[in-house]
């Protein structure tokens, strides 16, 4: 095939200022922290639908990563142990089962406005079988990064 | 449209009177001849009515409350059509809102899909955009997003998100098609369309002319997606030749007037969708430039998948040791192990490696991870290619 392209950007030039300034976008953007909570005696009890809800939550973070909101996160195992003072319960305190934090993901947002925004978009938290903590992660200027 | 006159009306009741005016065009229209401009008679009709259904609503409050009432109606031209979708673009790109609901205002108010379309386009059900849409009205009307007039300051703030929304909404026409085809290839048509109507207006940036750029190199390639039985095809087996070459030029033409000192995560991604597209074949792509320039979108904005393209990349440009420790790793990522598409690029990757044995495994779970038809006979054939080297 005959190459008929006329305009041949110049990548060296259009890109080499990039270092020397930061997108203004990102540094508006605020880093949240999902901590996600769902009925993890339910979770135990079918490893079949565990493994189903976390490829929807794949789904989901797909969808995230387009909207370049998507950082990192994880799901967790269901099992795990409760540390206190005196005291250290193995096998999980899960004392309200429901609502136990079974991931946790990070995202980028806006503002918080917007953060809760994209936790309602998840399609467990639209038929209510999963309840997300939306936490604004504390930065300090010496470690602006969170590391996933 | 309505709203925007009419500050006083919810968005339900807009709704009906648009359609009420529809329904007396069709009658009157079959009467006399269509009236020369027939988006204005629709208007003023609607117009009419919505001042009708107020007064209506406001006598039956007054009755009660005794109050003094006027209507507020904001007077502009009738031939402001085009200026008045950018307007609700703008509106739709409210900070508040997630990037999901944002598209899908955007898709019910701005392209005027129904919701059963935007459900269909979205793999979404009806009733979770309804939940979407039911959220964002409350939040439209609490704060009245779409009434208000953004000043200038305002609108450029919101250019990024604005961006992000036809980017997202080309996204959703180019993925590869499941349901009806031909309504996802009319979504990249508005993306572009819009984003054309953004660029011809004082508000445009450098970047809407990368994200143009990049929305044309890709919309040259769309045809070549689906072989002539419907098969999809990843890019080495795609035809080059269908490509549309007007497009790309037009393509490059935009890029080139993209330069600025600003370089956005459109630019790097317009250039790498310019890369493959004046690739003569596959072969002679130019992948040492390409990883560079993933490279650069990383530190601009990492995220797992993008480290995904990053390692394809890598491992055509030679760097085979390496792409292989960046799947891997990702591989060990609860959500990625997911990912049907990493596992589908782990299975093809081994299968150019002739290790047919890792091959077949990842294909086997990436099948299991997608329901779209035309992904698992994809990865079906991928798949007979490791059984079939298997018996020879």
């Amino acid at each position: 095939m005959k190459c008929i392209i006329t305009f041949k950007p110049d990548f060296g030039e259009i890109f080499q200022k990039n270092n020397q300034r930061k997108c203004s976008k990102q540094k508006s953007m605020e880093k949240f922290l999902f901590i996600i909570r769902e009925d993890v005696q339910q979770l135990k009890s079918s490893p079949q639908l565990h493994q189903q809800r976390i490829q929807e939550m794949t789904k989901w973070s797909v969808d995230l990563a387009e909207s370049g909101n998507y950082i990192g996160g994880n799901a967790l195992k269901t099992n795990g142990s409760y540390i206190a003072k005196d005291d250290v319960l193995s096998d999980g305190p899960f004392i309200e089962a429901k609502e136990c934090i079974s991931g946790f993901i990070f995202i980028d947002a806006d503002n918080i406005e917007q953060a809760i925004s994209i936790a309602q978009t998840c399609p467990y938290v639209m038929d209510s079988t999963m309840a997300i903590e939306v936490r604004p992660v504390l930065l300090t200027e010496n470690n602006p990064q969170t590391h996933v | 449209m309505l709203l925007y006159c009419f500050r006083d009306m919810d968005m339900a009741n807009a709704e009906d009177i648009v359609q009420d005016a529809f329904s007396a065009a069709l009658v009157s229209w079959k009467e006399d001849n269509m009236p020369a401009n027939a988006e204005g008679w629709l208007f003023k009709v609607c117009r009419n009515k919505a001042i009708n259904k107020i007064k209506a609503d406001k006598k039956l409050s007054t009755v009660n409350g005794a109050e003094h009432f006027d209507i507020h109606e904001t007077v502009f031209p009738e031939s402001l059509i085009e200026d008045q979708q950018l307007k609700l673009l703008f509106a739709c790109a409210h900070p508040g809102l997630a990037p999901k609901a944002q598209v899908v205002i955007t898709l019910k108010y701005v392209i005027n899909l129904k919701v059963e379309a935007i459900a269909r386009i979205l793999a979404m059900s009806i009733d979770g955009i309804d939940k979407l849409l039911v959220r964002s009205r409350q939040k439209i009307k609490d704060e009245k997003i779409l009434f208000e007039e953004l000043p200038a300051g305002t609108l450029n703030k919101r250019i990024p998100v604005v961006h992000k929304i036809l980017y997202l909404v080309f996204n959703e026409g180019y993925k590869s098609s499941w349901g009806k085809q031909l309504i996802r290839e009319e979504l990249c048509e508005e993306a572009l369309m819009m984003t054309k109507i953004l660029l011809e207006s004082r508000l445009a940036n450098n970047e809407t002319c990368a994200l143009y750029a990049l929305m044309l190199f890709n919309a040259a390639r769309l045809r070549s997606r689906f072989s002539i039985s419907g098969a999809l095809l990843d890019l080495e087996e795609q035809d080059r030749n269908v490509w549309n070459q007007d497009l790309i030029i037009l393509g490059s033409k935009y890029l080139q007037q993209s330069k600025d000192v600003t370089v956005s995560s459109y630019h790097y991604e317009a250039a790498i969708a310019y890369l493959h597209c004046i690739a003569g074949n596959f072969k002679a792509t130019r992948w040492n430039i390409i990883t560079g320039l993933y490279q650069r979108l990383l530190q601009l904005h990492s995220n797992p998948f993008i480290e995904l393209n990053y390692a394809i990349a890598l491992y055509y440009s030679g760097k085979k040791e390496n792409a292989f420790s960046i799947l891997k790793t990702l591989h060990q990522h609860t959500f990625l192990h997911q990912y049907y598409l990493l596992n589908t690029t782990l299975g093809k990757l081994y299968l150019l490696e002739k290790d047919h044995a890792k091959a077949k495994n990842y294909l086997l779970a990436a099948l299991k991870q997608t329901n779209i038809l035309a992904e698992k006979d994809f990865i079906m054939r991928l798949l007979e290619k490791t059984i079939n080297a298997d018996t020879t």
